[in-house]
């Protein structure tokens, strides 16, 4: 039995390696999945203070034990993940996309004079530098305003936080995942705009292709069991709050909404998908030092775990 | 009591109006609707070969009977009306403010698609129907996601229905859809990539002066605060506006229509820099070459002057 050492993950980044690992199939593929807590310490606070991810330390959270050597494998959303690469001390690549496909919204209160998304023109926005919703509030922005009317502040990671200080009126909006977008739903919060994003893994050379491969056996059939079941895999997105979290304890799956849980077999970053992410992520001053995107990837596990995981 | 021909609505760009039509309320204030059908001859098909609007009559659904003298009024989507504005050869014809719903709208995939970000919508065929609100809010949406020469739009039909089976068939791996098509796609195992909401305005002529427009946006307001109330009751309208047409509509029930996708609001003026804003980034894509000054596009006196009264 193989033992790999992952940093803990929540169901909208990783409902199918929850599942995978509740249900058996790491071990049916010979893989025992330690977790490991990348949460413990982090700062909460919201800082409106910081407005450009320049200075926030990439692996506050994401990376953090993977880069003390205390982890074997992350996974965190596509874009942050290339920013920690660049800047790992441990040699960590990508090896390829994670299986969900996470939504996430951009909220505001239900008192909010916002309703469209070009009216957040020089509104601050709580973003949490360098993780998915970062990236994707300034995608999401950038198509309806100028890159200078966009205004954001550093906010915590973890929806809870973000909707808590959004709720309390430190920023005019913010983006939530699940179930933290479908509680801001229920307490009234307006949805601006919404999209989908991709993630990936981070690993180390103690994942070969071999294993990453086996990994991805058990990563497959929990997609093939979430697809043919969604509303069955729910409760994932409540049970994993609910004793921390009184509100979310109070929904039930009914609240949520199936669509926005999208898992897809694990698979490659296409190369021109991975050239025009680094151009984008370039163009906002990060990324600063790589001439590649080709060189945050381990290909030959990425290629050879996909293809033998088929 | 006074009559005011209505270009015709659907609940997704004028829930307010048509509830408040049919509780009385444009009665209680004195006006009588007489609703005008501007969708009856609307082409409804899908033009590979047409990529950009402007090969395109502005007119063709919205603002059609109003050009013609047959209307007094319609709403649309505020880009789009700022177009046809421009365009007008009714020459009182200007927008007067904002109507009251704000429109929910997502982008959408078949379900076998291998799309699942906007990203990968790069170089693929959008249908979006152009100058009405979805164009404006597929351009909007995927430029955030894709420089402009990576959008490849082209034209689809207005009526969701027309371009969700569009989408279906293969015509075009991506479509703009309001509600409820946008719920029955999801229910159909669709994937929206992207959503948002848009704003839209009223186009008005010299008929509709500023004490028939604040009664006409009195009846508006009570409508709003009604469907404020009890957004679940009124969720039905969306089903009904189309059932009779289209038996899969006819199938859902309002448990399948999410209740937070309907926005309403009272009927407000557009505010100046948002006005501003609006009509240049209209112009960096090519159009409204014509308007100097997109104050033009708005008649302030009636916008001004009705809202405040409605207050």
């Amino acid at each position: 039995m193989k033992k790999l050492i992952l940093e803990t993950t929540a169901p909208f980044q990783g409902l199918a390696e929850l599942v995978a690992d509740r249900e058996g199939l790491f071990e049916k593929e010979g893989i025992t999945i330690e977790w490991v807590d990348r949460e413990k310490g982090v700062d909460k606070t919201v800082q409106k203070d910081v407005t450009t991810p320049e200075g926030v330390n990439p692996f506050a959270s994401h990376g953090k034990l993977f880069e003390e050597g205390k982890a074997d494998m992350y996974n965190a959303c596509e874009w942050g993940n290339y920013c920690r690469v660049q800047d790992t001390s441990q040699g960590g690549r990508q090896l390829g996309r994670r299986a969900i496909v996470c939504f996430a919204g951009l909220y505001v209160r239900p008192d909010s004079e916002v309703y469209t998304a070009q009216q957040l023109v020089d509104k601050d926005v709580g973003a949490p530098f360098y993780f998915g919703t970062h990236y994707l509030i300034l995608h999401m922005l950038e198509g309806f305003m100028k890159r200078d009317q966009i205004k954001l502040v550093r906010a915590p990671n973890g929806s809870r936080y973000r909707y808590e200080a959004l709720v309390a009126g430190e920023y005019e909006a913010t983006c939530l995942t699940e179930p933290y977008a479908s509680l801001a739903e229920k307490e009234g919060c307006r949805l601006i705009t919404s999209s989908f994003l991709h993630g990936t893994e981070v690993a180390s050379d103690k994942v070969d292709t071999k294993t990453y491969t086996k990994f991805n056996r058990a990563v497959r059939e929990a997609v093939r069991r979430i697809n043919a079941d969604r509303s069955a895999y729910m409760h994932y997105f409540l049970d994993y709050y609910k004793d921390k979290d009184p509100r979310i304890a109070a929904m039930d799956v009914s609240d949520l909404i199936e669509s926005r849980v999208v898992v897809v077999d694990p698979a490659p970053i296409p190369q021109e998908e991975a050239d025009r992410t680094a151009a984008w992520i370039k163009s906002w001053g990060m990324l600063a030092e790589t001439d590649e995107a080709a060189e945050l990837i381990n290909m030959e596990v990425q290629q050879g775990a996909h293809a033998a995981a088929e | 009591m006074i009559t005011l021909r209505l270009e015709n609505t659907s609940p997704f760009q004028g829930l307010a109006e048509l509830v408040a039509d049919r509780e009385g309320l444009f009665e209680k204030e004195g006006i009588h609707i007489e609703w005008v059908d501007r969708d009856k001859g609307v082409k409804k098909e899908v033009r590979t070969d047409i990529t950009r609007p402007d090969e395109l009559d502005p007119h063709s659904s919205h603002g059609k009977l109003f050009e013609q003298g047959k209307a007094d009024m319609y709403n649309a989507c505020e880009w789009g009306n700022y177009c046809r504005v421009q365009d007008t050869s009714v020459q009182s014809g200007r927008q007067i403010g904002r109507r009251a719903i704000v429109t929910f709208a997502g982008l959408v995939v078949r379900p076998d698609s291998a799309v699942y970000t906007p990203q990968q919508l790069a170089g693929k065929l959008v249908g979006v129907p152009f100058y009405f609100g979805t164009h404006y809010l597929a351009l909007h949406m995927l430029e955030g996601f894709l420089p402009r020469d990576q959008i490849n739009v082209c034209s689809a039909p207005n009526g969701s229905r027309m371009r969700y089976d569009a989408m279906m068939s293969g015509q075009l791996e991506a479509t703009t859809l309001t509600e409820p098509y946008l719920s029955l796609a999801e229910k159909n195992g669709c994937r929206v990539v992207a959503t948002a909401f848009y704003h839209g305005t009223e186009v008005a002529s010299d008929k509709v002066d500023t004490e028939t427009y604040a009664m006409f946006n009195r009846a508006v307001k009570e409508a709003v605060v009604r469907i404020n109330a009890d957004k679940a009751k009124y969720l039905q309208y969306f089903i009904d506006c189309h059932k009779e047409k289209d038996p899969d509509i006819g199938e859902l029930t309002i448990a399948d229509l999410q209740a937070s996708r309907i926005v309403v609001v009272d009927p407000a003026p557009i505010p100046a820099d948002e006005l501003g804003r609006t009509a240049d980034w209209i112009k960096s894509w090519g159009m409204l070459t014509e308007t100097e000054d997109h104050t033009d596009l708005v008649n302030m006196e009636v916008q001004d002057g009705a809202h405040a009264a409605a207050e």
